[in-house]
């Protein structure tokens, strides 16, 4: 009898090994084709396909009175695409030695200087990466017959040089008169000539925000507040799910709910791909509208995470950034509720992957158009740690850093820290609750409600403004969040105020009680 | 390494400049030689300094450590000999300690090259038509000339030879001419002194055509369904007496007094339209107009009429030899019609009901009784040839 089950046993495990052998290859067959080269970089794409890799600002000014012909909308269209290629192509050949791009949107006259210029790179072993940020395009003159336009731009650029070592970086104000002609169907470029500047007037915006900051503090209305922040998802369709499905009902629960709590913000995440990165989605403009609405009827302020999930560091991809912050920016900048820019959270996370200069770089690159968008509201970056907050300091309104280690280390910190003039923002702290017989890092509601009261007792003695993680204990995490593994994953799903049961947790009264504690 | 940096930090937030540039700013001629020479502190002499050039289409850097109080760049060949602006931000520890630009001028004693981009190159006479010559200077870089340097357009047209300065704009300079009254040619180009661009050849067509007569040709009046019936236009010109462009397409409609329409295209050849089309094979009469879409329409409608071209034939039932014979069919002179010349047959009776073609044979179609399958009985058998009806009662008797 003993015998037969051990065969059972032995059979059934032996069947399992194999199944799990047989999906392991073909997961790392599926890899093997699903990952590499980007498209972008394998194939010469033409301008229309560009504009999913390269989506730069244009903005296009009344032209002086062309003598040839008006220019028909669907040139423009052509032209622009065709013309911003050019530009693509040229930091290609600069970057990489790659050249074939400028045959389309170059005439051979011009491109003849390029391909030189490739030549003298290599041979002097530097390479000029960057891309155009903004184009402000005036049409000077199209020529009656339809095939020679000149225009004028004021380009602003980034360009990060390597040679023999030594890295520089600026950015480049610049304008220019431009002639193309249309040859086998592509505007490409004669000659463009680089002009004095003409000190263009800039615009200025028209938002306001209620809110300022002096000595160290918020302000609002000439009264010092400290912010309460919890950082939100729905109890059942956390991070990416919130935005997929979308209930505002729910969200306007939830936010009573916190209210109910004692907090008076809220820190919401907008992921970078289900908001349709460089071209987002209306209906998600649409739900952090809403979203946003209800939080003012509650007199909330919200802080909101602007790239979550993102990984577009490399410069030729700045754009696709900046078209995500300008469109989110330009369609939630006026709303009351609006407290801060929070660029994107954890990035010192992506330090050794993809390099610390490649993410301070384009951290300092989105800031600058944040402000350009939206110059009235604060800017700030949620670093993980608080020792690395000290980054790019300079150019946020306020400093943000998250902190889950032992509170006596952020006391440390906080009695070392030099900042001076700008609040200090602790936007993410907690302890988990999640305990099992084999976790070793097992802890209880009782460790969580004495960890935060620890954090909290700091957060008061530093007057520092703070912002819990979160609201709910959550059934499901993503596995792009924590992992795949079970003692990263689970502990990731109890860090709430209340329970999955909609029970609430040690730890709630004590928020209530610092919430609401009249001081 | 750290003091000096913090120090160049502090003399920069203070306004001291501890490099300043020593030689020369403003405007250069491009492709003289050119050097960015920089007078540096004290406190940074060893000092790595990298320089960079830009002026959009080159950014080229340069590096070199400081090795006394001055330091001195040569700008390569590639930035001295294109024109524009060119920027030089000098770096020292990753932050720029100096930017400055120069202008670099086209070399306008040396003009090498006149460019020029002429369209369009097909006018219409007497209706405002232009065509737009754009031309640029180039140097012997390939770099255009100021807008200060003014290009001649000129224009030689119905022996006449007009030279008019151009308007200039940055990069080029450009003029409209527009076409004569008269159709012809022209030749354009564009001249800075003695050096001249590419001539274009620019042709001026006639403008709208004018409502034009049609007439027809045919060698007689039957309707044989075999003769050419050859549809032309006058001589199309505009108001100018000009003769309209060839290839003007000229839509010929004819309506047939059965009710039907027929459309044919023709293409003019100096003026004139042709178009031709079989005469009918049965008596009908057309009616024939002609025009230019939207522009011109024919002045007359034709009357065509079509006589029979068949004269009466007979049928007859060999009834010995057991066949039926349709013909002899002749023509209007008496002649046999052509071998091939369809006959509609038609065979009606009890339970039958049977239509077929046969073509003419030496004027006539035979049809032997056991080809047409009947079964004993009487029968009606019509024949019809060019729109002519004949019919016979007849006999199957086994």
């Amino acid at each position: 009898m003993i015998k037969k089950l051990a065969h059972g046993i032995f059979v059934n495990f032996s069947i399992l090994l194999v199944l799990a052998v047989i999906s392991y290859g073909f997961s790392r067959v599926y890899a093997y084709f699903n990952t590499g080269a980007e498209k972008k970089d394998i194939l010469l794409l033409d301008s229309e396909q560009l504009g999913t890799y390269y989506m730069p600002k244009i903005s296009w000014v009344a032209g002086q009175t062309t003598e040839g012909r008006t220019l028909e909308e669907a040139t423009k269209t052509k032209l622009e695409s065709d013309y911003l290629s050019s530009y693509y192509y040229q930091y290609q050949a600069s970057g990489n030695g790659l050249t074939r791009g400028l045959k389309d949107y170059y005439t051979e006259h011009s491109r003849e200087a390029l391909i030189k210029l490739a030549g003298y790179y290599e041979s002097n072993e530097q390479k000029v990466i960057g891309t155009t940020i903004a184009h402000t395009i005036e049409p000077q003159f199209y020529s009656a017959d339809g095939t020679l336009i000149v225009i004028s731009d004021e380009v602003i650029s980034y360009n990060e040089s390597v040679s023999q070592g030594q890295r520089i970086s600026y950015y480049d104000t610049a304008a220019y008169d431009v002639m193309l002609l249309l040859e086998d169907n592509y505007w490409r470029i004669r000659h463009r000539e680089r002009k004095p500047p003409e000190n263009p007037q800039k615009e200025q915006s028209e938002v306001t925000s209620k809110y300022y900051i002096t000595g160290g503090k918020f302000y609002e209305a000439d009264e010092a507040f400290q912010l309460k922040c919890i950082n939100y998802y729905p109890k059942k369709s956390p991070w990416t799910e919130m935005w997929k499905n979308f209930n505002i009902n729910t969200i306007d629960k939830d936010f009573r709910k916190l209210k109910s709590i004692g907090f008076n913000a809220v820190r919401v995440f907008v992921p970078f791909e289900t908001f349709g990165k460089g071209s987002v989605d209306p209906q998600q403009l649409s739900n952090l509208n809403q979203l946003l609405s209800v939080a003012d009827k509650l007199q909330l302020k919200v802080v909101v995470t602007l790239f979550d999930f993102f990984l577009g560091y490399e410069v030729t991809e700045w754009t696709i950034s900046d078209r995500h912050a300008e469109q989110i920016i330009t369609a939630v900048s006026s709303h009351p509720s609006l407290f801060a820019w929070d660029v994107k959270n954890e990035p010192d996370l992506d330090f050794e992957s993809f390099g610390k200069h490649e993410v301070t770089s384009w951290l300092n690159f989105i800031i600058r158009r944040i402000k350009t968008y939206d110059p009235a509201h604060f800017v700030t970056i949620g670093w993980s740690q608080p020792e690395v907050s000290v980054e790019l300091s300079a150019i946020q309104d306020f400093v943000s850093f998250h902190f889950y280690r032992d509170p006596a280390e952020l006391t440390e910190f906080l009695e070392n820290n030099e900042y001076t003039g700008k609040p200090l923002f602790l936007g993410e702290t907690g302890m988990h609750s999640y305990s099992r017989w084999w976790f070793p890092f097992s802890k209880d509601e009782e460790d969580q409600a004495a960890y935060v009261n620890q954090i909290l007792s700091i957060v008061d003695d530093y007057q520092l403004n703070y912002g819990l993680w979160t609201l709910y204990d959550f059934k499901n995490v993503p596995a792009d969040v924590a992992g795949r593994v079970p003692w990263k994953r689970n502990p990731q799903k109890h860090y709430g105020l209340i329970n999955r049961k909609g029970q609430n947790k040690k730890i709630y009264d004590i928020i209530l009680k610092f919430n609401c504690d009249e001081k | 390494m750290i003091y000096i940096s913090l120090l160049l930090l502090s003399c920069l937030a203070a306004g001291q400049n501890l490099v300043e540039l020593e030689s020369r700013a403003g405007k250069y001629v491009a492709g003289a030689p050119t050097e960015l020479r920089y007078c540096i502190d004290q406190q940074l002499v060893n000092g790595a300094f990298s320089l960079m050039l830009d002026n959009g289409t080159a950014r080229i850097q340069m590096n070199q450590v400081a090795r006394g109080t001055q330091i001195t760049f040569k700008l390569p060949h590639a930035l001295v000999q294109k024109s524009g602006v060119l920027t030089a931000r000098l770096f020292y520890n990753s932050t720029i300690v100096h930017q400055s630009s120069l202008e670099i001028m086209p070399d306008v004693d040396n003009a090498t090259r006149v460019e020029s981009y002429c369209g369009p190159k097909h006018l219409v006479v007497n209706r405002g038509d232009y065509t737009m010559i754009v031309s640029t200077v180039l140097d012997e870089f390939g770099n255009p000339f100021p807008k200060e340097e003014t290009v001649t357009a000129g224009y030689h047209s119905m022996n006449r030879i007009i030279e008019k300065p151009m308007r200039m704009r940055p990069l080029f300079g450009y003029q409209r001419l527009y076409a004569p009254d008269r159709k012809g040619f022209g030749n354009v180009i564009g001249k800075y002194g003695e050096l001249v661009g590419k001539a274009f050849r620019v042709d001026y067509y006639a403008v709208d055509p004018l409502d034009f007569s049609i007439a027809y040709e045919r060698q007689h009046p039957f309707a044989d369904g075999e003769q050419l019936v050859i549809f032309k236009t006058e001589t199309i010109r505009d108001a100018s007496d000009n003769i309209i462009g060839n290839g003007t397409i000229v839509k010929f409609l004819i309506n047939n007094s059965d009710g039907t329409t027929a459309e044919l295209y023709a293409q003019t050849l100096d003026g004139i339209a042709t178009a031709v089309r079989y005469a009918p094979e049965k008596a009908e009469s057309w009616k024939v107009t002609a025009g230019i879409a939207n522009y011109a329409d024919s002045r007359n409608t034709l009357e065509i009429a079509f006589e029979e071209s068949v004269a009466d034939f007979s049928i007859s039932h060999l009834t010995t030899a057991r066949k039926v014979l349709i013909g002899p069919i002749t023509g209007y002179m008496g002649q046999w019609m052509k071998n091939g010349t369809v006959v509609k047959i038609e065979v009606t009776g009890p339970d039958t009901h049977l239509l077929f073609k046969k073509p003419l044979q030496d004027g006539e179609v035979m049809l032997k009784e056991q080809q047409l399958r009947l079964a004993k009985g009487k029968y009606l058998l019509k024949a019809t040839v060019a729109g002519i009806t004949k019919s016979i009662n007849i006999t199957i008797n086994d």
